[in-house]
């Protein structure tokens, strides 16, 4: 087993895991933080995905020892109960969310473009959430939602 | 389940290849196949003795300049290349083949040396790299060697890499002045699709005049090569009069020539066509614009 240190959501923690464990695995089980879905285990469906030193990522396809160090962000550390991010506020103002599944990824993807880009376009956005599928509400509401967390101008 | 493996991380070249000469162990980059890999095949790390990580190596991902390379390290990964100036000013080809890839999140964390050390027949660098003629740095306890990269890859998922080397870098010619390099797939659709057949493009054109050429297409033969014939047939020529479409169906022609008749091969043929069409079509008209 092997020790690891890395920040999530700005507190420090430190857990012991197999080389092989994926931090999805150590998110959930071993720090509660089941925001964080597992949808096709793949990489393919961006469920897990969570900013990793600012970038998303699949948390599915990293080993948790190469998380030592680092700073990984997930949905829960991304506003607070009374005071919700502007993209948590927006997705909920255009519906963006109906089974909820992908949100928590689709949240990240978009929050990890906006972090570097404020004023994105409709094409920066569709590519920042390529890895992120949801069978509910065909994107149109999601980019409708991150475009308004953006101050730009929503497309009707 | 396997017994418990020992996990290395280290900063040095030099260590992690000794430490690869005592024991017998699994290279892990950004891990977007090992993970996968490892959960579906049982044995994937049966006989290691454990996992050497490469992402806490100093200097292997980097993209560097020198008087007539390019040195991209092997832990570069596809959002690097993406973003890389220095990669869409000399080899725009390999830019798109990294943009291809994936989806944002398989960019940030995926490797070019894993995406050649996996050695996928549609690994999407793989043309490019072939095409820009890139030379492979293996380093070992007994010294480095290099080797093309159309050398390297011996058959899908198999590679002349030895149990006591790590791939470090990718080096790079310096394209000479008229060269201009392109690359497109076809997938099942835009994002996260496996590569169904690709084409990098390398031409130098001198006046109009096709100096040079280098096509290699992905997922068309066991392992990308150039199409020799068809480059044969077009070196020389004046661009603006070659017959897009001509050279379309030649290089179906040499396809079937390499692998045989498949059960692909309805599909391929006319797929690889179209992409060797409108290569040439792209070229032409971007040699008009900018030539």
């Amino acid at each position: 087993m092997v020790n690891v240190k890395f920040t999530v959501n700005n507190r420090e923690v430190e857990v012991k895991v197999d080389p092989t464990e994926r931090l999805l695995d150590t998110l959930r089980d071993k720090l509660n933080l089941t925001g964080v879905k597992e949808g096709c285990a793949v990489g393919e469906c961006g469920a897990c995905t969570v900013l990793f030193d600012g970038e998303a990522m699949n948390s599915c396809l990293i080993p948790t020892v190469q998380a030592e160090g680092k700073e990984v962000l997930t949905i829960e550390g991304l506003g607070t109960n009374d005071t919700l991010d502007p993209l948590q506020q927006s997705f909920i103002d255009y519906q963006a969310v109906q089974c909820g599944f992908c949100t928590p990824g689709m949240i990240l993807s978009a929050k990890a473009l906006l972090n570097k880009n404020s004023s994105p376009t409709r094409e920066d956005i569709k590519e920042a959430i390529d890895g992120n599928l949801c069978r509910c509400t065909g994107y149109e509401q999601i980019i409708q939602a991150v475009q308004n967390a953006a101050d730009g101008e929503v497309e009707a | 389940m396997n017994k418990e493996l020992n996990y290395y991380s280290v900063k040095e070249v030099e260590e992690a290849v000794k430490l690869l000469a005592d024991n017998k162990l699994k290279l892990l980059a950004g891990g977007t196949d090992f993970m996968v890999d490892y959960r579906n095949e049982e044995d994937f790390l049966t006989g290691y003795d454990g996992i050497l990580d490469l992402s806490n190596i100093d200097g292997i991902d980097e993209i560097t300049e020198s008087d007539n390379h390019i040195e991209i390290g092997a832990m570069v990964t596809h959002k690097d290349l993406v973003k890389s100036d220095l990669i869409n000013k000399y080899y725009p080809a390999l830019a798109q083949s990294a943009a291809a890839i994936g989806s944002t999140q398989i960019r940030n964390r995926a490797t070019i040396g894993g995406n050649i050390c996996n050695a996928a027949a549609c690994a999407d660098t793989l043309g490019p790299l072939i095409a820009f003629e890139a030379r492979a740095i293996l380093e070992s306890v007994n010294g480095k060697r290099t080797m093309d990269v159309s050398e390297f890859v011996k058959w899908p998922y198999e590679t002349e890499i030895n149990d006591n080397e790590i791939l470090i870098s990718f080096t790079l010619p310096k394209p000479e002045e008229g060269t201009f390099s392109g690359f497109q797939k076809i997938g099942r659709r835009q994002a996260l699709a496996i590569t169904r057949i690709s084409l990098a493009v390398k031409a130098v054109i001198e006046s109009g005049i096709i100096k040079d050429i280098n096509l290699v297409p992905g997922s068309a033969t066991p392992v990308p090569t150039t199409f020799s014939e068809v480059e044969a047939e077009i070196k020389g020529k004046k661009l603006s009069e070659i017959d897009s479409k001509e050279i379309g169906e030649k290089a179906a022609e040499e396809m079937v020539g390499i692998t045989g008749e498949r059960w692909s091969t309805p599909y391929k043929k006319p797929a690889l066509a179209t992409l060797f069409r409108r290569a040439i079509k792209n070229l032409q008209e971007e040699v008009a614009n900018n030539g």
